[in-house]
């Protein structure tokens, strides 16, 4: 068991994403960390000497074999897999390939050698915005696609693998962090380009209750999985909840609401002039609440998040000045 | 009961009861009879209580037992003394003292506190034991199927209250007791018994339709009786009861030439104050069904009800001023400017504008905007719709399911019945009540109610909020009993699958029936539009919500034993179900029976 050794050995891939920016910190703090390995196709910047780098491409064909005998040089009681694309991407089979195909290559691997703990995140929109569900997804709601939406539908492909992994490797202990949207100046992803713009357009008659966890929010929450004893997944959400107006005027965005109608006529607009915020089958997300219940995080894990989440989106507007 | 019967004072239903020629009803005149004056006059209630009384019996007096003589405490609850113009102010008139005589059969639902020693208590019964063997009832004026919320009452029931009163006291006024009744109403039997001891002129019984014609009133209940106490010497004219009841053999209290009139007004208004006092939960018992035994109800509901209402609740506002007191601006100008900016916020959470300081609990539910909205929600509460609470203190601290009617084209029982518990049960925490899907996802109202306080209808919602201890209302009638036609108002539908059931099982926490009356009035639902293009299953076709006056009636929490287990036994969950909505409809029924008008 992990939890109960003193000396550990923790290797991270996509280290540089926003999640591993956030965590590295915090590893490197962490007295009860010997070594920390970062796995990586060139070695991040701004990170110090005492974090060992191995040069590694997931995605180059029979990559397993050198993972492999990477992990098991690394001799790592616990890995973190973090390589997944947030930011922008104009070549949507690039992301889809770093986020399945290198999650399939790392899980061979991991396997293979036995990898004691496996840390992954993912997302609390594979809950889906749905009119049925209840008011509080729990770990166990079955996720569902978005029509369209590359970077939900990947993940969701990706979770799909990792519950696979985890029922055939009952040894290696999988924890699975379901993350809320993640603001915060240093994040980039789909949420917060959303709410960068100046104004969002929203569905008429609905106001959907939101959740987010901010960035340093979610680092802890990445770090604290690493000393639990619990496994299984885990919703990290921030504190409290907000109809989404509410939510984007936190963040200095004007909400727009239009009639429906209106608003795919709307969307169409933007994404010809490359304004894209959201395809349209995301607007389920503006007119259902899609909310996480965190408890079992708070309960397993004791992740509780410090920001609520009119603050944390106020720390959107700060970044933009 | 039949529906007929039960709807029998609704001017709406089809079928009422025929109209009796009044040449053909018996005419009985009795002893010490005075002349009767014609036009009759409803003075203003305020006037007559005011008026000093003169205590006519001493005997009667010294028995006279207010409220406060209550001999078993209502724990924790407290003792609605609505008598605040009666007793406390008159003491000396045991008029007013008298409390509603229970009849043994009373339902435990409307139990008067303790009804028993009451009857040892009452003044009536004191003083003329004997002669009145069947005291409780044999006052009655009229029959037992008219009952209506008119607190003279009908048959045996014990709501003929001021009638008993008024006799009593019988040494007063000349009374005269002229029931032209209805040839199956048994009026003229207890009358009979009654009236000879009285020794006194002033009660009179006058039966003959009133000058005011009852065309003329267009919500007139049919048979259903009326009082009016009318202390000669008042010039004023009175203020026509919008509502009386055409042809109904009609009491007036007429202490003429007595200048120490017994202030009859005010047992009126006071009449029967504690009628949720009832303390002692009865637990599992289902209510017993007062109308199945034939038997009218308890007591009637007047909007007289409405001081204790107040006196119960937490908050010390001056007591309703009901329509006969002329027009009182709904809201002070206060009101109305915090009004305004709760509606303006409540507009914006209706377009999905919500502010960057909107803050909304875990559910949805905006504080700020529920407070901001509460002027307007009291200037509602207590002069439009004149709600009427009954039974607040059933309902068991903490967690609890509470089931209730759901009735008229938008669904603001809702809202009203989480107003009333925030009103009478201010130590529970905001209950929350459940909305079907169609309602929740509709858009603009959806939101707006989410905000107010209502959660999209799931088991998994409700066991959160019960583990939250906070009272939960489900409709399980569901957007069903939205969708009824006015014609079928208040007829229950199928109670959904009887999922609160097994919910209540499974979070081990009471299930308290609620009946509503007046929502199917106020929005009274006319016809259902195509609302397919806004992603609702009908528009409905409805008025501006109509002044219909609510009853609120709280029953005594049912507990359901068993667990996950009993949760899982279908049939027991049926068998729950099926007991909760009988209870419902029996209070509904009974509501209905006893309300005095709609509006």
């Amino acid at each position: 068991m992990v939890a109960g050794r003193t000396s550990r050995r923790v290797g991270v891939t996509g280290a540089a994403s926003d999640l591993g920016r956030g965590l590295l910190p915090r590893l490197l703090a962490d007295p009860k960390i010997d070594e920390i390995v970062v796995f990586d196709v060139t070695r991040p910047v701004d990170v110090p000497e005492r974090v060992r780098f191995v040069r590694l491409d997931l995605l180059r064909q029979g990559v397993e074999g050198d993972l492999e005998r990477a992990l098991t040089d690394a001799g790592l009681d616990a890995l973190y897999h973090l390589a997944f694309v947030n930011s922008r991407v104009h070549r949507a089979s690039f992301a889809h390939e770093l986020e399945v195909i290198g999650t399939l290559n790392l899980l061979a691997a991991a396997g293979a050698v036995k990898v004691p703990r496996l840390i992954v995140p993912s997302l609390t929109v594979l809950y889906g915005a749905r009119a049925q569900s209840p008011a509080y997804a729990p770990e166990t709601q079955p996720l569902s696609a978005v029509q369209g939406v590359r970077f939900v539908n990947d993940r969701l492909e990706v979770e799909r693998q990792l519950s696979q992994f985890a029922e055939r490797f009952p040894d290696v202990e999988v924890l699975i962090l379901r993350f809320a949207p993640i603001v915060g100046p240093g994040s980039n992803n789909p949420f917060t380009r959303l709410v960068r713009a100046q104004a969002v357009p929203t569905v008429l008659g609905f106001d959907p209750l939101w959740q987010v966890v901010h960035e340093d929010d979610a680092g802890r929450a990445l770090h604290l999985a690493l000393h639990t004893r619990a496994r299984g997944v885990f919703n990290i959400v921030g504190e409290g909840v907000a109809p989404v107006s509410s939510l984007l005027r936190a963040a200095g965005v004007t909400p727009v609401p239009l009639a429906g109608p209106l608003l795919r006529t709307a969307i169409a607009a933007m994404e010809a002039v490359g304004l894209s915020v959201s395809p349209w089958a995301l607007m389920d997300f503006f007119r259902y609440a899609w909310l996480a219940d965190g408890r079992r995080a708070a309960r397993d894990l004791h992740f509780l998040p410090h920001l609520p989440v009119h603050e944390a989106m106020a720390t959107m507007t700060a970044r933009r000045g | 009961m039949a529906a007929k019967k039960v709807l029998g004072n609704d001017p709406f239903k089809r079928g009422a009861a025929p109209r009796v020629p009044l040449a053909a009803r018996p005419s009985l005149k009795t002893a010490g009879a005075r002349p009767q004056t014609p036009e009759l006059q409803t003075p203003p209630p305020k006037k007559a209580t005011r008026r000093d009384a003169t205590p006519p019996s001493p005997a009667a007096h010294a028995s006279a037992p207010t409220l406060a003589a209550d001999p078993i405490p209502h724990a924790g609850v407290p003792v609605a003394v609505p008598l605040g113009r009666g007793p406390a102010a008159h003491p000396g008139s045991p008029v007013l003292a008298v409390d509603p005589i229970r009849h043994e059969a009373t339902p435990e639902a409307f139990s008067l506190g303790a009804a028993p020693a009451r009857h040892r208590h009452s003044p009536f019964l004191s003083a003329d034991p004997v002669a009145h063997p069947d005291a409780p009832v044999g006052l009655s004026l009229s029959g037992a199927r008219a009952s209506s919320f008119t607190p003279v009452a009908h048959g045996n029931a014990p709501s003929a209250l001021p009638l008993e009163v008024a006799l009593p006291h019988a040494h007063s006024p000349g009374l005269r007791v002229d029931p032209v009744a209805h040839a199956d109403a048994p009026v003229a039997q207890p009358l009979s018994g009654a009236v000879p001891h009285a020794h006194s002129p002033g009660l009179r019984v006058d039966p003959v339709a009133h000058a005011d014609a009852p065309e003329a009133r267009p919500f007139s209940h049919a048979r259903s009786p009326s009082v009016r106490v009318d202390p000669v010497g008042h010039a004023d004219t009175p203020e026509p009861r919008p509502l009386s009841h055409a042809r109904s053999p009609s009491v007036r209290v007429d202490p003429v030439g007595h200048a120490d009139t017994p202030e009859v007004q005010p047992v009126l208004r006071a009449h029967s104050p504690n009628l949720g006092a009832d303390p002692i939960p009865h637990a599992g018992v289902p209510l017993s069904v007062p109308l199945a035994e034939g038997q009218p109800p308890a007591r009637a509901l007047t909007e007289a009800e409405a001081p204790c209402d107040d006196a119960n609740s937490t908050d010390a506002r001056a007591p309703i001023t009901p329509r006969r007191h002329g027009p009182t601006p709904l809201l002070s100008r206060a009101g109305a400017v915090a009004s305004l900016q709760g509606l303006t916020g409540a507009v914006r959470a209706l377009l999905g504008a919500s502010g960057k300081d909107t803050r909304v609990d875990a559910f949805g539910r905006d504080e700020a905007l529920v407070a901001s909205l509460q002027p307007l929600a009291d200037a509602l509460y207590d002069r439009y719709w004149r709600v009427t609470v009954a039974g607040a203190n059933l309902v068991p601290s903490g967690a609890s399911i509470l089931v209730a009617n759901h009735a008229g084209a938008l669904p603001i029982d809702g809202p009203l019945l989480h107003h009333a518990l925030r009103r009478q049960r201010a130590d529970l925490k905001p209950a929350r009540w459940l909305l079907e899907d169609q309602l929740f996802h509709a858009p603009g109202l959806g939101v707006l109610w989410n905000r107010l306080g209502a959660v999209r209808a799931s088991p998994e919602n409700a066991m959160q909020l019960l583990e939250e201890q906070t009272p939960v209302v489900v409709f399980p009638e569901g957007i069903q009993g939205l969708s009824k036609p006015f014609s079928e108002r208040y007829q229950l539908q199928r109670f959904g699958r009887g999922g609160y059931v097994k919910i209540a099982a499974r979070a081990g926490v009471p299930i308290v029936p609620v009946a509503i009356v007046g929502a199917e009035e106020s929005v009274p639902l006319l016809a259902r539009l195509p609302g397919s293009a806004l992603g609702v299953s009908f528009l409905p076709l409805t008025l501006p919500p109509l002044p219909a006056r609510w009853f609120i009636q709280f029953g005594s929490p049912i507990r359901v034993e068993g667990g996950a287990e009993a949760a899982g036994d279908l049939a027991f969950v049926q068998r729950l179900n099926e007991q909760v909505r009988d209870t419902i409809d029996v209070m509904l029924k009974d509501l209905l029976s006893r309300r005095d008008g709609i509006f």
